[in-house]
This record gives structure tokens, C-alpha cells and sequence, in this order.
């Protein structure tokens, strides 16, 4: 014996049966709520996918902190210390050098004797100015 | 963990300036990695001193050997003898003028040891003048096979397993002059891993007359790289034909779309307008316009998603424009740019997406197809596209996610600007393209679960990006495809900090992008003489504190 699935000789849900007449109005009402069901599905993907991403996060982040060696990080930073107070000294004593140099320059007979000779020109060439 | 590797170093040598062939050889034999052998061919220099030059240098090192060919040969027949005579596990390939970072071997040997796996290996390089001057340091991208297609990027040093090598038959002399982007081509098509390592460790010489002085010195090399490139999409079976590119040795693809494969470009909209160039335009209505103009490609749709409030006459017009192509969705909800995009591809029934943005123009030729053709390879998630400002200048030329942030590539540059060792003019892995205008298959948006809609404004496209790349495929951006991107017109740019947060809640902080790396600047004479002096005050200082003790 076959079926017959013509729609209006099904057995409506009023009469007990799971088939109802599709009108066009239920049809789009299904059609909606598969869409909305299709939706639901994407956003529950894009859970899953962000759920996995953080998982891979904190797993790398697990891995960095357990293979971290506390004491070779010290070090780096006691080098890094060691580094910078060099380079101040470096700084100060390069200032210290210059300074000293200027001074022993002014200190010498040439730069005293130039200084007489140079002054009184100075002096001319500044009034000139004025 | 693999054993001391050892290195056969390959150099064919051709009437050479003997002063700087020694300062090539001397690179080597100072290496601080002992493990290598150097393999000189000298290949019929007229120069009657090469010869004995060559001999007296394998009388200071036995590691150094010598092959005389009789009759020249080229390039690619020189270099040959050389890997038939190399006993080496790996390949190095250093010119004759060139040189060696002191620590070259032993940091490479220090990574093939570490995974024995790879098969080919490149480092980043400079440039080095006769004065000893370096410029043009290339922080080369991670592994980037599109870009191996547009242009020869890995350059030097290469490293390959020697075995490898042979296997795909050595150097092919009828592509000198682009013999070492064919073979790498035909190397990487095999090789079970590449490796990118992140370091200037070799110094390509600048002599007036090297193709390193200038791209364009060498035309034939130009043409010798298009029949290598071609050579390899024929192997690849990839449907395309590469011709030169719009700069020397770079190169473009010319890929085609079976005419069949049927597209959805999805476009969320409010309908809004505004004044570009002067003139007021119903963006939405203009990018349609633009689109339908700019491709030859039958099988499409284009889905519209519009706000409630968009005036009716803009989607009147959408209709006179698009006839039966034109699917429209109406969104009534507050604005969430990722539901907007969820829900077009929900009403859409293509084989692949476009997701487009209202206020773009395209203009370049064969959008669809051009956008949409590289999909059809294994491998490949996504394709994004070369945006531009209303001014002409770079809106977007793929993300960067780098220090500790999510950036567009190349800011500042303008449309015709070449970019930084053509960045911009070749076809290339990206970490992300902007959602403004992407490419990719429906099997894979649903996949990965579409846009997040827990980001409606920004950032959804790094997290789409980051969600395709970790699904184990490619993104790529197409400098071909290129659109003009209002975006200042219609949207107000302002980034929230939970919206970092959320991405970074996923992903992780970004601190390194995989494909456009800044460039360290090269370190010029003056500052290493600098540097050098530091480090030897740092000693001296050193030695005096451990005599104060």
C-alpha cells in the first residue's frame, strides 16, 4: 500500500497527527525559525572557536611562565643594571674629562697670554657692534 | 636533536675583484661555527689571477675546495658542480661578493638543530657597499608563499637540505638570472618545513653593475623569473599565468575563476550619503554601481542588508540597478556590524562570500574574479583586498598585530607607492584583512562560526581573521584588487578598551606580526665604531672592578 503525502489528506496536529496544513504563513514561520536556529548554530561556532583560542592562549602563557628560569631573568636584569650605571659613569666621566680639559686649557700660559692679546680686540669689536 | 649540522657553502666565482673575493672567503673561514666546507667553482675567470688566487686560499684551509671548469658555463652550471661536489647536510649559497655574519652558521645550525624537520631556511639580509657601508636591511616576512610567487623575497641566506636539492635536479640553466628564485620555488614545493629566521646574517654586495645596486640592471632576470614562476604553477596545477608585475623582478598572477562557482557579496548598509570629490552619493547605491562595473562574472548575488530606517528610495534604486541579482534584508535591530554580516550570509546561498562595506568604490578590473580566484587553492581561507583614502593615500594593505595592538600595514604610503621592498605592489600572506572587503568560502564562515557578535564595531575583522588563520588556512591580500574606502565619512572611529580586552581574552597579546616585520635600521659605520667603544669601556670597567676586588 503506498503513502499518500498530499497535504490536505494528512492528519492535522488538531486531529492528533505531527503533519498540519502548511499555509504560507507557517511555511515562513518555519522558514524563520530555521534561520534563527542557523544563527544560534553560527554563534555557538564562534563560541566554540573563542573558547579554543583562549585555551591556546593560556596554554602558551602555562608553557612561557613553567619554562621561565627565574634566576637566568635575574641575572639579565642585575646585566641590564650593571649596563646602565656603566653608561652614567660613562656620561659623568666624559663630562668630568671635558671640564677638566677646559680648565687646564684656560689654566696655561698660551691661554692667558692669547686672552691678553685677544681682549682689548674683543672689546673693539663689541663696541663696533653697539 | 640533530648532530652538529654541517654545512657545504657553495660560492661559483667569475673573474671576481680578488680583494673583495677575499673578504668573501674571510667571512667563512671566521665563522664561529667550525662545521662547513667551502666550495669555490671558479668558472673559466678570464682573469689569469683568479686561478691562483683560488689556490692559494685552499692552501690556508683545508675546509676550502676548489673546482676549476674548463670552459664557463654560467651561473646555474657552476653552481651545479658545486652541489655534485658538496658533501655537506645542507646547501648555503653565498655569491662571490657577499658576506657572512660572523655567527651565520652557528645560529642557523642552532634552529636546524632544534628541529631537524626543516628542509629549507632563510634569514633576513642587507646591503653593504665598497666602503663597508650597510643600508636596505629586508626584515624578510615568516614563511609567505603567495609572495614567493610575486617576487624573490627569501633572497639570502638560503640554507636547503642538500639531499633536497639534488632530488629536484639542482640549478635549471635556461632560468639564470632567476635561478635561485626557480629553485627555491621547486625546493619549497617539496619541502616538509620552511623556516624563516629573523636576522640580518648575510651582506649582499652593492658593486655598480649588481643586480643588488638595482632591480632594473638585469632585465633578463625579470623575464627568467615570470618562466620560473610559470614553471611552478604548472607543477602546482594552479589555473594562472604570472607576467612581469609592475616593478622589476616582481611579478603578477593572473589567475582565472571557473565561471560557475556562484558568489554572494553581502553588504550591510543604512543607506547613508555624503560628499566625496565634491559631489553628495548615496554610498550603498555607489558601491553597487562600482561593482556591477567592475566584473564580468555571471553568477552572483548581492545581498543587502539594510537598516529599518534606510529611506525606501535608496533600496528602489538598488533595485533598478541589480534586477533579479539583488536579495534584500531588512535589519531591525541596534547596530551590530557582525550580526549584519551573520545575517546576510544566513540569507545567502553562494559558494563563496564577499563581504563588502557600503561606502567603498571598487576600482580595479575583474573585482569578483580576481578576489575570489585564489580561494579555489587548497590552503588558502581568505582574501582581502588594497584599500585607499579619499586623499589616495594607503587606508589598508593587511593587518599588522604587533606591539601589543591590531594595525593596518603601510599607513602614510601613497596609491603607486612601491612600499618597502614592494610591499605594496605584490600579492602576499597577511595576518588579517579588513572586513571593508574580504573574500571566503561558505563552508569555512560557517565553520568558524561567522563575525562575533560580541564585537559590533571594531575588531571583529582581527578576530574573523585570527578565527580563519587558527582553522589552519591562509589569508591573503591581493594588491590587484583595489577599492577606494570612505570610512571617514561614515563612521566615527572610536575604540573602546573592553574591545582590545575581548581579543586579547581569546588570542593573546600580539607582539610580533608574521608578515610585515619593521625593518631594524642598518647599523651604520659610525654607530658600530660607537657601539664597539661602549663595549669595550663596559669591559675595561668590568676589569677594574674585579681588581678593586
Amino acid at each position: 500500500m503506498s503513502e499518500n503525502h498530499d497535504a490536505d489528506t494528512m492528519p492535522s496536529a488538531e486531529d492528533g497527527g505531527i503533519w498540519s496544513s502548511p499555509t504560507a504563513a507557517s511555511v515562513e514561520e518555519l522558514r524563520h525559525q530555521v534561520r534563527q536556529l542557523q544563527h544560534q548554530l553560527l554563534g555557538d561556532k564562534d563560541t566554540i572557536a573563542g573558547l579554543r583560542a583562549q585555551v591556546g592562549t593560556l596554554q602558551q602563557r602555562l608553557d612561557l611562565q613553567s619554562a621561565l628560569d627565574i634566576s637566568v631573568a635575574l641575572d639579565r636584569v642585575d646585566e641590564l643594571e650593571d649596563e646602565r650605571e656603566a653608561l652614567i659613569d660613562l656620561v659623568h666621566r666624559t663630562n668630568y674629562d671635558a671640564r677638566k680639559a677646559v680648565e687646564s686649557m684656560q689654566a696655561s700660559t698660551t691661554w692667558k697670554l692669547g686672552t691678553l692679546v685677544t681682549r682689548p680686540l674683543s672689546k673693539a669689536k663689541s663696541l663696533r657692534r653697539r | 636533536m640533530e648532530l652538529q649540522p654541517y654545512f657545504s657553502i657553495v660560492t661559483p666565482v667569475y673573474n671576481t675583484p680578488l680583494d673583495v673575493l677575499a673578504r668573501t672567503v674571510e667571512s667563512v673561514t671566521r665563522q664561529s661555527w667550525r662545521d662547513w666546507e667551502l666550495v669555490l667553482i671558479d668558472d673559466a675567470s678570464p682573469d689569469a689571477e683568479v686561478a691562483p688566487f683560488l689556490s692559494q686560499l685552499a692552501e690556508t684551509d683545508s675546509r676550502i675546495r676548489v673546482i676549476s671548469r674548463e670552459a664557463n658555463g654560467g651561473i646555474s652550471a657552476a653552481s651545479n658542480d658545486g652541489v655534485a661536489a658538496a658533501t655537506g647536510k645542507y646547501l648555503a649559497l653565498l655569491d662571490h661578493d657577499d658576506l657572512l655574519v660572523h655567527s651565520a652558521l652557528r645560529k642557523i645550525a642552532a634552529v636546524l638543530q632544534s628541529d631537524p624537520s626543516i628542509d629549507y631556511l632563510y634569514t633576513d639580509e642587507d646591503k653593504i657597499d665598497m666602503r663597508g657601508e650597510r643600508f636596505d636591511a629586508f626584515a624578510k616576512p615568516n614563511w609567505s608563499p603567495e609572495r614567493l610567487r610575486n617576487q624573490m623575497y627569501t633572497g639570502h641566506l638560503s640554507v636547503m637540505r642538500l639531499s633536497l636539492v639534488r632530488d629536484v635536479g639542482g640549478f635549471r640553466d635556461e632560468f639564470n638570472g632567476s635561478q635561485d628564485h626557480d629553485l627555491v620555488l621547486r625546493v619549497t614545493e617539496r619541502a616538509g618545513k620552511v623556516h624563516h629566521l629573523p636576522e640580518i646574517l648575510y651582506h649582499w654586495r652593492v658593486l655598480p653593475e649588481s643586480t643588488a645596486s638595482s632591480s632594473s640592471a638585469k632585465p633578463y632576470t625579470w623575464d627568467a623569473g615570470v618562466r620560473a614562476v610559470n614553471s611552478h604553477l604548472e607543477r602546482q596545477q594552479v589555473n594562472a599565468t604570472a607576467e612581469r608585475g609592475p616593478e622589476a623582478n616582481t611579478y603578477r598572477l593572473k589567475r582565472r575563476l571557473d565561471p560557475g562557482v556562484t558568489v554572494s557579496v553581502v553588504i550591510p548598509t543604512r543607506g547613508g550619503e555624503g560628499t566625496v570629490w565634491g559631489k553628495r552619493r548615496v554610498f550603498v547605491v555607489e558601491a553597487v554601481r562600482s561593482l556591477l562595473a567592475h566584473t564580468t562574472h555571471p553568477a552572483f548575488e548581492i545581498v543587502v542588508v539594510y537598516d529599518t530606517a534606510t529611506p525606501a528610495r535608496v533600496l528602489d534604486e538598488l533595485r533598478a540597478l541589480c534586477g533579479d541579482k539583488l536579495v534584500l534584508v531588512e535589519y531591525d535591530k541596534e547596530f551590530n556590524f557582525s550580526e549584519k554580516c551573520n545575517v546576510g550570509f544566513l540569507a545567502s546561498s553562494g559558494d563563496v562570500l564577499i563581504m563588502l562595506n557600503d561606502d567603498v568604490e571598487v576600482i580595479s578590473r575583474n573585482f569578483i574574479e580576481e578576489l575570489v580566484a585564489p580561494l579555489v587553492e587548497p590552503g588558502v581561507g581568505m582574501t582581502g583586498a588594497y584599500l585607499l583614502f579619499e586623499d589616495g593615500t594607503v587606508q589598508h594593505g593587511g593587518h599588522r598585530y604587533a606591539e601589543r595592538g591590531y594595525h593596518h600595514s603601510y599607513p602614510g604610503y601613497s596609491d603607486g607607492d612601491m612600499g618597502p621592498f614592494s610591499a605594496l605592489v605584490v600579492n602576499r600572506e597577511a595576518s588579517g584583512v579588513t572586513a571593508a572587503c574580504v573574500a571566503i568560502k561558505r563552508e569555512l564562515f560557517g565553520a568558524i562560526g561567522g563575525f562575533c557578535e560580541n564585537l559590533p564595531s571594531n575588531f571583529n575583522d582581527v578576530d574573523f581573521s585570527l578565527k580563519v588563520r587558527a582553522s589552519g588556512h591562509r589569508i591573503l591580500w591581493l594588491a590587484s584588487v583595489k577599492l577606494n574606502h570612505f570610512e571617514s565619512k561614515t563612521r566615527i572611529g572610536v575604540v573602546h578598551k573592553w574591545e582590545i580586552d575581548k581579543v586579547r581574552e581569546r588570542w593573546g597579546v600580539q607582539r610580533e606580526d608574521d608578515y610585515v616585520r619593521n625593518s631594524p635600521p642598518s647599523v651604520s659605520l659610525k654607530r658600530r665604531a660607537e657601539k664597539a667603544e661602549m663595549r669595550g669601556f663596559m669591559r675595561a670597567q668590568k676589569l677594574s672592578q674585579s681588581d678593586d676586588l
